[in-house]
């Protein structure tokens, strides 16, 4: 059976799509949302280099869509899947209802879910209009409409909060891998177009592995201030002028209070919803984590013909993703070519 | 002085290397708020490298308000490990005074401080019964079995 049928439109499936259809190799493409693009959709800039997101789907998605080897499915499932490789049978749950299609391999690439804070109640997240999310920000930079959500006006300071969601024990125990490099990367966004404003990265370890290095040696050059700290609690000032962080300066071991005007938090990767359930329509495994397992390679699973793509197996950044996309097309075109 | 031994074997803490310096927990201490000298995180940090200080008198500032207990992002339980830094110096005679004092107190009349005698006119004349100045024997028993006197 020649047909591969992915799962997830974000920039990982759009990329086996693509690499497949190049192949030759009939695709169906399968996306949960309405639209293709997956989380990258809420971006605009990205790191090291600055690719800029909308771009880098809209061409991919041109390709594909003119591709006559593949068909995408947006609003649709899988609902069952039966058969072994290379003779796969699956049920999708279509918006026009169920549909039986045959395929001879299947790529994961579900992706990740970002974390949402609200569990962190001394962060203040959802409850002051000022503590907003790395993803609103990045929204807010691309748009060029750096606001405070309370009064609408430009901020003069704005403060990161690196491992939201990641390295406790609380919530994921993981490193997210990219909150470092996109916060470093924001920081530089808006330095460079709001020279005035006054940037402050708290964080507990950088990890701005190879070219990102480069962004955070950029970023000291400009004038962004780097403490180490987890911050103990955020409270908003009198008549919401500013909010305050209160933290200790683990380098010189100071209780400091420090008056930011924006709060950012750098927020990681959670397995999206519904990956336990489609992990047992797999029958592959999952990670401690909540993540899919890898099984020795980076794209292959216990199950022969189910390959795993991007950020489905932990948290990845776009180049990977992109990687591993064509790198599970390219074990697809062995498995049903050989 | 190294007691990472005695926390691992004698309190079963074992997730005591786990912690990263994150500074959570000095970060929203209370007491570091207006006593600077009495740092969780390094007190830690001086645990973990063998190096701490039993007769450091900030190892007592503690007011076990287990907001470092709640916060900590790796569970290290940066509460019990000061509380067991404190149990270790009391044990080998490296309380502050004052303590000494106050237990001393407490092993001789069954109180943290001695009944006065202002307290004794003042009970008098306001009709209270009298106060008793014993100490139970299982009391004394127990300080003598668990090295609660040696302290002293």
């Amino acid at each position: 059976m020649d047909r591969v049928l992915i799962l997830g439109g974000g920039i990982t499936g759009i990329q086996a799509t693509l690499s497949l259809s190049q192949l030759g190799i009939e695709t169906f493409l399968v996306e949960r949302g309405t639209e293709l693009g997956g989380n990258l959709r809420m971006l605009g800039s990205t790191f090291p280099e600055g690719r800029w997101a909308p771009d880098l789907i809209e061409n991919k998605v041109k390709e594909i869509s003119s591709s006559k080897k593949a068909t995408i499915l947006t609003g649709t499932e899988l609902s069952t899947l039966s058969g072994d490789s290379p003779q796969f049978k699956v049920v999708l749950k279509t918006p026009a209802g169920k549909r039986e299609v045959e395929s001879g391999s299947i790529i994961v690439a579900t992706g990740f879910t970002p974390f949402a804070p609200t569990t962190l109640k001394h962060y203040g997240f959802g409850k002051c209009e000022d503590v907003i999310t790395a993803l609103e920000l990045a929204r807010m930079i691309r748009d060029g409409k750096l606001v405070r959500n309370s009064n609408g006006k430009e901020p003069t300071s704005v403060t990161f909060i690196q491992c939201i969601g990641s390295r406790d024990l609380n919530t994921h125990t993981y490193c997210s891998s990219f909150c470092c490099m996109y916060a470093v990367h924001l920081a530089n966004l808006i330095k460079e177009n709001y020279p005035h404003c006054m940037v402050t990265i708290l964080y507990m370890d950088i990890r701005t592995p190879f070219y990102s290095e480069l962004s955070y040696e950029e970023a000291r050059r400009r004038g962004v201030k780097f403490f180490r700290s987890k911050p103990a609690t955020i409270r908003a000032g009198k008549g919401n002028e500013h909010l305050t962080i209160q933290y200790e300066d683990t380098l010189d071991g100071e209780l400091q209070f420090l008056n930011t005007e924006l709060v950012v938090l750098s927020i990681g990767a959670t397995p999206p919803e519904g990956t336990k359930s489609l992990a047992s329509s797999l029958k592959i495994e999952c990670e401690e984590s909540g993540f899919f397992k890898c099984e020795k390679s980076p794209v292959f699973t216990k199950v022969k013909g189910v390959f795993l793509a991007g950020a489905a197996s932990g948290p990845k950044d776009i180049t990977t993703c992109l990687a591993e996309g064509s790198a599970a097309a390219a074990q697809t075109a062995i498995l049903l070519k050989g | 002085m190294d007691i990472r031994p005695e926390l691992i074997d004698y309190y079963g803490i074992e997730n005591l290397f786990d912690c990263y310096q994150c500074g959570t927990c000095t970060g929203g201490c209370p007491v570091h708020r207006y006593l600077p000298e009495y740092n969780v995180r390094t007190i830690i940090k001086d645990i973990l490298d063998g190096e701490i200080d039993l007769s450091n008198r900030a190892l007592w500032y503690c007011t076990t308000c287990y907001v470092c207990y709640e916060r900590c992002p790796q569970k290290v339980k940066p509460l019990y490990l000061v509380q067991a830094a404190t149990n270790t110096a009391f044990k080998k005679g490296l309380a502050p005074e004052s303590i000494k004092e106050m237990n001393r107190t407490l092993l001789k009349c069954g109180r943290n401080s001695e009944i006065t005698s202002m307290a004794k006119k003042q009970r008098n004349s306001l009709g209270l019964p009298e106060l008793k100045e014993d100490v139970s024997e299982d009391y004394k028993k127990i300080a003598e079995l668990t090295g609660f006197s040696k302290g002293l």
